[in-house]
């Protein structure tokens, strides 16, 4: 890295667990040479998503950000605690909010939000751009970029589909954030709160091949690459597809019992069409071996998360199809 | 066809059928019934009883697919004596994918506390299988695999119990053709005399081995590799056994020690990069030789880095995954060590 451009390494105490530990946030800052925006990336704030891990540690380890203009505000693990168990949610808190990715600003104090105050200080109040990522648990993988739409201005939103669909990946959901994941949501409040320009990703997933996995971390990699092109941070071309789907909804697919799932669809699938009523995996009782249940897609749909065989719960992470059935959705070029 | 029949739980499973027994062990403070499943394929001509158990450690849930293959393919009109199989030992702990039963006793592992007792749910899983299984057991494989991100390869057999069981076990050890086999003192040392291995054996005179081959997280090909290996030596041990008409498989070279192994495991939490990727079971390592290093997630910092202390044979190996201190990564067999070398099979 050039010497112009300098990096610190934050660490913000944020409060002391019952065991003694002093729970801690750490997130990377990336000084560019030039001055520009800052654009803040989001990793782990659900302990079980830690691919993303790796994806923040080779992008800041990348040659271009010798010429960065602006900060970079990386947080590669938003929720510690839960990551020490690779939960989703803050274990142990019994809270009636102990998803770190639903409760921001954070009021109470809670450890989960405490965190979710220190995060809103010291990385979402300092930006203008904001990538939050979210992938795949162990078992199952996702294909989509979310492109927010409810944001308060037309403007915020004409760039957050500039930063969407830079980043590379075809699949593009066109997403109220107030619906989902929610207007606490990290991306929910600093786009309708603090005027920052958010987007959602959702490429990747643990426990298939390395191969495979690989592939997916240099996507994230070279899209955040992108998406920083995208908003002058970085000089080059942006990525730009020839296509892209841009819906507004997705299915779903879960199981409702408990089982070992088996998947009818791989990988290989992810953003390829399926026409309604496919079978996207059965579950069977890992007890009887009995078939229990059926998974099939309701909708027309194109794949944007699969899973791989593994033991599920009800509701655990399966399939979903985003829906083109919706009237006005379809593939086409990038949109303003 | 023979009258005979395997009864278990007061289920009786008659000659040249099929049977599943939901074996009852207690009912939990959600109400529910907590049962264990046992499946039985009986054959037609009596014979030898071979009892397969699997995931007695939740997060063991690989050997699931390994078990309902084996019962699938077996057919009870072809095969003297009964497969007896429990894919779920710990269904408790399956459900939160924990090695130990999720509860404040100070008996959580089910395969430290046989042959359980009147209390904790794992001592009276344990009691359950004892004493309705186990009574009708001839010989037995219990099955303990990697967890999501590790992966095994060895069978181990014990060597402190009856000489006629010890050299039982030892010839299902080899018949079962993994080319690495490791003898241990099961009973009197790992995992100890309360495991299912080592009670059976040492108390019981059950011969019985510890097939850990493989596990989750290294891609469908490779998982699917390790599966045919552990279903072939299964086959392999019931060909032995005389409870199928098997050609005898052709000799291979096996790998056998006389030790637990060393353990080669992060002493740190963070992620776990293997210095040569995940598919290297059995491969020979140097003493001083790096096996993986240990990043921060936080800073991204090293913070530790694993490397083989002697020259030997990994057995146990892991792909890049959050690891917290001693979570598995990579097992290494002594070459040096008495009773270590290359035999044939």
């Amino acid at each position: 890295m050039g010497a112009d451009v300098r990096r610190q390494v934050h660490r913000v105490p944020v409060t002391i667990d019952l065991s003694g530990a002093e729970v801690t946030l750490v997130f990377h800052e990336v000084i560019g040479r030039r001055d520009g925006p800052t654009l803040a990336v989001l990793a782990g704030l659900h302990g079980s998503e830690w691919l993303t891990v790796e994806i923040i540690r080779r992008v800041l380890s990348r040659s271009e950000l010798q010429f960065l203009s602006g900060r970079i505000l990386a947080l590669p693990v938003g929720n510690p605690v839960a990551f020490n168990h690779l939960t989703r949610n803050t274990p142990l808190d019994e809270s009636d909010a102990p998803d770190l990715n639903r409760i921001f600003p954070g009021r109470r104090v809670t450890v989960t939000e405490l965190l979710a105050k220190a995060i809103t200080q010291h990385v979402l109040g300092r930006c203008q751009y904001l990538v939050d990522m979210h992938l795949g648990i162990w078992g199952s993988t996702w294909y989509s970029v979310g492109w927010p739409k409810d944001l308060p201005d037309d403007a915020t939103v004409r760039q957050a589909g500039v930063m969407a669909q830079a980043f590379g990946c075809p699949l593009i959901y066109h997403q109220r954030l107030a619906e989902y994941p929610g207007s606490q949501s990290a991306a929910g409040y600093a786009g309708m709160n603090l005027g920052v320009v958010p987007i959602h990703v959702e490429i990747g997933g643990a426990g298939f091949a390395p191969e495979v996995e690989e592939r997916w971390i240099e996507m994230n990699v070279a899209g955040l690459l992108s998406t920083m092109r995208a908003i002058g941070m970085l000089d080059g071309m942006p990525i730009r597809l020839d296509r892209y789907l841009h819906y507004k909804h997705f299915v779903r697919i879960e199981p409702s019992v408990g089982g070992y799932l088996y998947p009818a669809v791989g990988p290989d699938a992810l953003g390829s069409e399926v026409p309604a009523g496919t079978v996207a995996g059965r579950v069977v009782s890992p007890y009887t071996f009995e078939e229990l249940e059926v998974l099939r897609t309701p909708v027309r749909g194109v794949w944007r998360q699969v899973a791989r065989p593994y033991p599920v719960r009800p509701g655990s992470w399966g399939f979903a199809v985003a829906d083109i059935e919706e009237e006005g959705v379809g593939w086409g070029p990038a949109q303003e | 066809m023979t009258r005979w029949s395997v009864r278990i739980g007061g289920i009786e499973t008659p000659a040249g059928t099929r049977g599943y027994v939901p074996l009852p062990v207690t009912t939990k403070l959600d109400g529910s019934e907590l049962t264990v499943p046992i499946h039985v394929v009986c054959g037609t001509e009596p014979g030898p009883r071979f009892t397969l158990v699997s995931t007695l450690h939740g997060g063991e849930w690989f050997s699931i697919e390994i078990l309902r293959q084996a019962i699938e393919a077996v057919d009870p009109s072809k095969l003297r004596g009964a497969l007896v199989a429990l894919p779920v030992g710990n269904p408790e702990a399956l459900n939160h994918f924990s090695r130990n039963m999720p509860d404040d006793s100070d008996e959580p592992d089910l395969n430290r506390c046989w042959p359980g007792g009147p209390t904790w749910l794992s001592e009276q899983i344990a009691r359950a299988i004892a004493q309705s299984v186990l009574p009708v057991t001839d010989c037995l494989a219990d099955y303990h695999v990697g967890t999501w991100g590790s992966a095994l390869g060895v069978v181990s057999y014990g060597t402190d119990g009856p000489s006629d069981v010890v050299a039982r076990s030892e010839a299902m050890a080899r018949a079962f053709g993994y080319p690495c086999i490791r003898a241990l003192h099961r009973s009197t040392g790992f995992p100890g005399p309360r495991s299912l291995g080592g009670y059976a054996a040492a108390t019981l005179g059950i011969p019985n081995i510890g097939p850990s081959i493989g596990g989750p997280g290294f891609g469908e090909e490779m998982e699917r590799v390790w599966l045919d290996e552990n279903l072939r030596g299964i086959f392999n041990v019931m060909g032995h056994l005389g409870m199928i008409d098997r050609p005898t498989p052709s000799k291979r070279r096996i790998f056998k020690f006389e030790t637990r192994g060393l353990r080669v495991v992060p002493s740190v939490g963070g992620i776990i990069f293997p210095t040569a990727g995940g598919r290297e079971l059995l491969r020979q390592v140097s003493a001083g030789e790096e096996l993986a290093r240990i990043v921060s997630p936080y800073s991204f910092k090293e913070l530790e880095v694993l490397r083989s202390p002697v020259d030997g044979i990994l057995f146990g190996t892991c792909r890049h995954y959050p690891v917290r201190p001693g979570d598995w990564a990579f097992f290494v067999a002594d070459a040096a060590a008495e009773g270590s070398g290359w035999i044939e099979g």
